[in-house]
């Protein structure tokens, strides 16, 4: 029999195409208006970093203020007890939830 | 006594009309759209931090979109069957980016801690000193939901605006943002020099998403990540030593608040670990978003402050901390003092492009004069990092310096920044 393209093949086409569009979409849209709001605060970011009169950390008055009454040096025993940590293994937890049959 | 018929309905209608009012007062007081974001105002119990969910899916207004699963770095967030109510599973496997809720096209997904009352309580106690810490990346969306086009430069404004709320001092988060490079440049100087007993590659840990993920997926990589503290933490712990030491405050009475773009601060402020100043070193998180809400409630024009700089001593800061908000800022912070430490020249054009963009992942290569060639590689979108920590596992990774930001474009574009309401069909 020869393939022909009938009126209810082309109305079921028509509403899949249609579906599948309109369920397509919002996410895409989404994406894109996260995107451009993404990019010119970037841009913001850069222009600021422009005129900023000092652009570099170890120029910074207060920090060679700091590091001369306090901190003595960067990774000092006073900056190892203030500004550094140590961090916690905490995957008991995710293997737990994949024993119970989650993706993750 | 006898109850006839009449006498039945009255009580029956008078408890149930009680049991409606009650039920209506209670959830008056406890949600509240802040900037165009359901939040619970309960504040969160902090010993509990890690049984906490931050955000969680209103089983009313899922359409089961899937957008939530697609933005979401780990799976948590999930349907039982395909086109279900999504919601998130546990605590466990959420590293509380928010990326599901800016990305949700119907405002179904909530915050469940919220700081806010606690902060405008500390603001009106006369006896508390509120100090307050704004992140980098809050500047440049501050102003949005006054008017303001995105990425217009506000931080003048915000500063004013805070104090006008009633914060007695503002010291600057973008200080300690020029510290944490000092701090760990110098670790990566260590590491490279074989002077700290630390393997390369070295991670950044100033994203508290990123951290937690870490720690729950691939406790391996621990030693790899550098061993600072993120700029606020840092900046919670020196407020409460060196900044109380100079202003001859008691310690006892600060209470810090962190101003951040994200919703993931919030665990990292509860976090037991840091109370390195001898008390909580962050006593409250808001995001940006809340800030917004917190200006508005106090009526305050923001728009038509007058700008004003943060308060000296923790104040003031550079363009290598101002980048810190976009992804790539913190690797070329750390290249601009890296490059200087090792060569002990100084750097003809600070403006290092190549790390620079919205892309995934980049990568590239610096020459330092008199030291070695570094490696360095920047992540944007936390599922972009999978196949670079299996490199490292396997020992094939070929970077010295690695930076993650779990959100993709790094903080501007954090869970806890102003959505812009017309991306949003509200139910």
């Amino acid at each position: 029999m020869k393939s022909q393209f009938t009126r209810k093949k082309f109305i079921r086409t028509l509403t899949l195409g249609i579906a599948a569009v309109s369920f397509v979409s919002i996410p895409v849209q989404k994406l894109f208006a996260g995107l451009t709001n993404t990019k010119s605060r970037t841009d913001g970011v850069y222009e600021q970093d422009k005129k900023m009169p000092l652009r570099k950390s170890q120029d910074n008055p207060m920090i060679k203020q700091i590091y001369k009454d306090f901190l003595e040096h960067p990774n000092s025993h006073k900056a190892h007890e203030l500004l550094h940590t140590d961090y916690v293994d905490r995957s008991a937890g995710v293997k737990r939830l994949r024993q119970s049959g989650i993706r993750i | 006594m006898n109850i006839d018929r009449k006498k039945f309905l009255h009580i029956a209608g008078g408890a149930a009309a009680g049991l409606i009012g009650a039920q209506t007062l209670t959830s008056c007081k406890k949600d509240e759209r802040v900037e165009h974001i359901y939040t619970s105002m309960d504040s969160p119990d902090i010993t509990k931090y890690d049984k906490t969910f931050f955000v969680q899916v209103d089983q009313n207004k899922c359409k089961g979109c899937h957008t939530c699963t697609i933005n979401c770095p780990t799976g948590i967030i999930d349907s039982k069957e395909p086109g279900g109510l999504h919601r998130v599973y546990s605590p466990d496997g959420c590293i509380n980016c928010g990326q599901c809720l800016v990305n949700c096209p119907y405002g179904a997904i909530e915050e469940q801690v919220s700081f806010i009352n606690d902060v405008f309580d500390a603001i009106n106690d006369p006896e508390t000193i509120v100090v307050a810490l704004p992140a980098p990346a809050v500047r440049y969306a501050i102003g949005e939901p006054f008017g303001m086009q995105p990425g217009e430069f506000a931080g003048g404004k915000m500063n004013a605006s805070l104090k006008a709320l009633g914060f007695d001092i503002v010291w600057d988060t973008e200080f300690a943002a020029d510290l944490t490079i000092l701090e760990e440049g110098s670790e990566l100087i260590a590491r490279l020099t074989g002077k700290m007993d630390r393997p390369l590659p070295q991670f950044t840990s100033c994203c508290p998403g990123w951290i937690k993920y870490v720690e729950s997926f691939h406790p391996e990589v621990i030693p790899n990540l550098s061993s600072c503290k993120s700029p606020v933490a840092m900046m919670g712990a020196l407020s409460k030593t060196y900044g109380a030491q100079n202003k001859k405050i008691d310690p006892k009475k600060i209470y810090t608040v962190s101003i951040m773009p994200c919703i993931a601060k919030k665990y990292e402020g509860m976090r037991p670990e840091m109370n390195d100043s001898g008390f909580r070193d962050l006593d409250a998180t808001i995001n940006t978003r809340e800030l917004a809400y917190m200006i508005k409630k106090k009526n305050i024009n923001f728009y038509a402050m007058k700008d004003e700089a943060a308060d000296p001593l923790l104040g003031q800061s550079t363009g290598a901390a101002t980048i810190f908000g976009v992804t790539g800022g913190v690797m070329e912070a750390a290249l601009r003092f890296a490059y200087e430490a090792v060569s002990g020249r100084k750097l003809a054009s600070v403006d290092l492009t190549a790390v620079r963009g919205l892309g995934g992942v980049r990568e590239a290569s610096v020459k330092i004069p008199g030291g070695p060639e570094v490696k360095v590689c920047v992540v944007s979108g936390l599922k972009n990092a999978e196949p670079i920590i299996q490199d490292i596992k396997n020992g094939k990774s070929p970077y010295h310096f690695i930076e993650v930001m779990t959100c993709p474009g790094g903080c501007v574009n954090g869970g806890g920044q102003p959505i812009d309401p017309k991306d949003v069909f509200f139910t």
